[in-house]
């Protein structure tokens, strides 16, 4: 039941009713309903592994309460929820992953140790709500929060329908007492949910999708093709993902909103970054902030002595635990790893918190902050190319075809018509996030004082949806994460 | 709340206009009932059936069979790999090939039941195997259309058991076709229609080869022009679009030969030899781009394990096999096929005529 099916819209549409109209009066009965909806959400994407969510949700309850209570045992209590977390976390994810690694580790040293792979079915969500789960205790620990007492209150923390599949990853100090005070159904927040749904169907239907098909043609082809076609590929790859993941993004933000909740925002326009920093607290800000926060700040401390080399080091594992965490394959571990040592040479110069606002109170943003964004998304793109590919060698050879004599050659496109037409949505998408980049989203309009204009754009919208969407529908990038 | 609803409402003209459009048009006949019975009762009579375009094959396969005045003694199940194979091809003169787009077993084994359901009895059985038939994950849905006729055959095989736990779908096929209303694709393609004036309507003809796709009498199909005569970069496009899917037509997620399909074939070849029922297997070639790729892709390496386990049957079972995935085997070179999939008459003769080894 991905969010641009018709089977969510059903899902929801029934939904919406019940919980403003049927379940409004009590509060405990919204979060009940939002709870029997995220669980059938949950089964819908795979009904096996609600009782993993389940069990998850109870143990870390309970946890949550004994390390708030226990004065004595609190360290152990955390390093129990730590170990069964980041276990589930790893049996399921990484389980094979190592074996395979292990395996050939031994077989380049003349050991044929031959250890056997196991069939695993990863839970859907499980990198999310695991993160959830260890925020929330690391929390209670640190006493940022108290422990909830509520389980349903709790177990919608972890499971709420919206973010469960693919995130945002909302922090239990700003997620849970929205859970815990009565909602009342707001015109404006809703609207904007709505306008903000509308601008992620749009992103993910028309861009994501559309340049998907020319972006699979060229990766599954590589071998056969010129370097500009690679280029188109690479290029064509880090939109499809941008539109993607944010279009997702700006879609369950937007169910929240209609259910009357504030979710941590995932994106702000990454592609207008002007430099690796700055990218990385625009794009997945959920992700990266949690990260910040539990992994890459004690890190940090605990580096403290090796002066900006410890700051370094932080980085560099906090964005090697970026890249696995998106999945078991040596690529992303890969990705990560570059992406940490390209911020050295901000730590060097001391500039990895400047904050620079682009094109301040101007139309075009400067030459040199163009000259800024193009090296930033050139260096995202390129990276982009060792994620998209199915292992690193894979991705090498990708570079050698790049970076040929073939790159000023004229790119050979199957699907010439579909790559053209999401070329031009392309710019319409950057062109409508550049004017409207200090806003949450690219439509969030409701300055637009004019009803009919604001009309008309949703108009062109819902009919560029219609038109233009790809006929294969795809799976969100980020429910494999 | 009211506010919100009252404002959501002029939007609702989006799906309503949709539903009128896609239901009033209908490019694949999804509501027009009688659509393939028309064609089937041309069929029946001797007539082919051109510029025949979007329509349940399947359906197609129940009403051609149902109205059929004389009944076969030889047929053909199998996909579309298989659907050019022509009666002059086969000298048995009551031959009728019952190829359907992407058929997996429980096509076959519902095609086959619709005859016995009529009480015809079929001599010999020309089975087109392919490689997805073996594929739990081939994501074909669209057997579902004989779903009732799957089921009646299953409950005739000596292994009831294996079929008890298959999943029945919560809406029927029949209900399905409705979702195809909202459906942006589907309005597409009616908005098209409407644009362009395409009506959609298929003629009767004495002729085989057509502007547009025919169906012949007796039941195979002849190209529309365009495609029968498609140049050399024409068809390299086409080969080319077809790798370039991630994965390549039902083939995704091909990681074991299914158990569950290996059942179903041996208990369909043992049923039929009981019944005295000859059999033939043959198997479609690839285009040689498409088949080099599967050698160098370990996703598809099971196309080959498909191959072997069907040669391995024929052997145990003593049957007959045409064809290979393989279309060095035979010398077909690009001038053989269609596309990707579907080798052209010539290339059918060529194999017909040169009995491979088991």
């Amino acid at each position: 039941m991905i969010f641009n099916s018709l089977s969510f819209l059903v899902f929801f549409v029934c939904f919406f009713f019940l919980y403003w109209f049927a379940f409004n009066r009590s509060l405990k009965l919204q979060n009940l309903l939002i709870l029997f909806g995220s669980y059938t959400f949950y089964a819908c994407a795979n009904w096996r592994f609600l009782l993993l969510l389940l069990a998850v949700s109870i143990i870390n309850f309970i946890l949550g309460i004994c390390i708030e209570r226990s004065a004595k045992y609190k360290k152990i209590l955390l390093w129990l929820g730590m170990i069964q977390a980041l276990g589930g976390l790893m049996f399921f994810k990484y389980f094979n992953f190592f074996i395979e690694s292990f395996n050939s580790l031994f077989l380049a040293l003349h050991v044929n140790i031959s250890l056997q792979l196991v069939n695993i079915f990863i839970p859907v969500g499980i990198s999310f709500f695991t993160f959830r789960t260890i925020g929330y205790l690391q929390d209670i620990y640190k006493k940022k929060i108290s422990a909830t007492k509520d389980p349903v209150v709790f177990f919608n923390y972890v499971a709420f329908f919206p973010c469960l599949l693919a995130g945002p990853i909302d922090k239990a100090k700003t997620f849970i007492p929205q859970l815990e005070k009565k909602r009342i159904f707001k015109y404006d927040l809703a609207a904007d949910g709505m306008r903000q749904i509308l601008w992620g169907v749009f992103k993910k239907m028309v861009i994501a999708d559309n340049c998907s098909v020319v972006a699979s043609e060229i990766f599954g082809n590589y071998q056969n093709l010129p370097g500009s076609s690679l280029l188109v590929g690479a290029f064509l790859y880090s939109v499809q993902i941008y539109a993607d993941f944010s279009g997702y993004s700006d879609i369950a933000i937007g169910i929240s909103k209609l259910l009357g909740f504030n979710i941590t925002r995932n994106f702000d326009y990454p592609y207008f970054s002007q430099n690796i920093a700055e990218f990385w607290r625009k794009w997945h800000i959920s992700l990266t902030s949690w990260l910040t926060e539990y992994v890459f700040t004690p890190l940090n401390i605990s580096f403290r002595d090796y002066g900006r080399w410890g700051v370094g080091l932080a980085i560099v594992i906090n964005f090697t635990i970026v890249g696995i965490w998106h999945g078991a394959n040596w690529t992303y571990v890969l990705f990560g790893f570059v992406h940490g040592c390209f911020f050295i040479p901000l730590v060097i110069k001391n500039t990895i918190n400047k904050k620079q606002k682009i094109a301040k109170d101007r139309l075009f943003p400067s030459f040199l902050e163009i000259a800024n964004i193009l090296i930033t998304c050139t260096f995202v793109m390129l990276t982009f190319i060792i994620f998209r590919s199915e292992n690193i060698l894979n991705a090498f050879k990708y570079y050698k075809g790049l970076f040929s004599r073939s790159l000023l050659s004229s790119p050979i496109i199957l699907h010439k018509r579909i790559a053209i037409l999401s070329l031009l949505f392309v710019l319409i998408m950057f062109f409508i996030e550049w004017l409207r980049r200090e806003k949450e989203y690219g439509l969030q309009i409701d300055d637009i004082k004019h009803p009919i204009f604001r009309k008309l754009i949703y108009c062109i919208l819902i009919i560029c949806i219609i038109f233009f969407s790809a006929s294969d529908a795809n799976q969100f990038i980020y429910f494999k994460f | 709340m009211k506010k919100f609803l009252w404002k959501l409402m002029p939007f609702t003209m989006f799906p309503v206009t949709m539903i009128i459009v896609n239901y009033t048009v209908d490019p694949a006949n999804l509501y027009r009932k009688n659509y393939e019975l028309g064609i089937a009762n041309y069929l029946s009579k001797g007539y082919n059936v051109t510029d025949v375009i979007n329509y349940n094959e399947r359906k197609l396969q129940k009403d051609f069979i149902e109205t059929m005045k004389v009944a076969p003694s030889e047929i053909a199940l199998g996909s579309s790999r298989i659907m050019e194979l022509h009666k002059a091809e086969i000298t048995d003169p009551g031959f009728i090939n019952n190829g359907v787009s992407g058929a997996t077993f429980e096509d076959e084994l519902a095609i086959y039941q619709i005859y016995e359901e009529k009480g015809c009895a079929i001599k010999k059985v020309i089975l087109e195997l392919d490689p997805w038939m073996l594929n739990d994950n081939h994501q074909q849905t669209r057997w579902k259309t004989l779903e009732k006729e799957y089921h009646e055959f299953t409950n005739k095989l000596n292994n009831k058991q294996a079929f008890a736990n298959q999943k029945q779908p919560l809406i029927s096929s029949d209900y399905t076709s409705y979702l195809e209303l909202v459906s942006f694709s589907y309005f597409k393609t009616s908005f098209e229609y409407l644009t362009r004036r395409i009506d959609g309507r298929y003629k009767p003809t004495r002729q085989v080869l057509n502007v547009g796709f025919t169906r012949l009498t007796d039941g195979s199909i002849s190209y529309d022009s365009k495609y029968r005569n498609a140049s050399f970069t024409e068809v390299n496009n086409k080969v080319e679009d077809l790798i370039s899917n991630d994965p390549v037509y039902s083939l995704g997620e091909f990681n074991v030969l299914s158990t569950h399909y290996k059942n179903t074939f041996t208990e369909f070849i043992e049923y039929l030899q009981k019944k005295d029922i000859k059999i033939e297997f043959f198997l479609s070639p690839f285009h040689p781009v498409v088949y080099n790729y599967f050698k160098t892709k370990k996703a598809y390496r099971n196309v080959f394990a498909a191959e072997n386990y069907f040669r391995n049957i024929a052997k145990q079972y003593n049957i007959k096999i045409y064809g290979s995935y393989n279309p060095a085997v035979f010398d077909l070179d690009y001038t053989y096929f269609h596309d990707g999939l579907h080798c052209n008459t010539k290339a059918l003769n060529k194999i017909l005529n040169t009995a491979t080894p088991n």
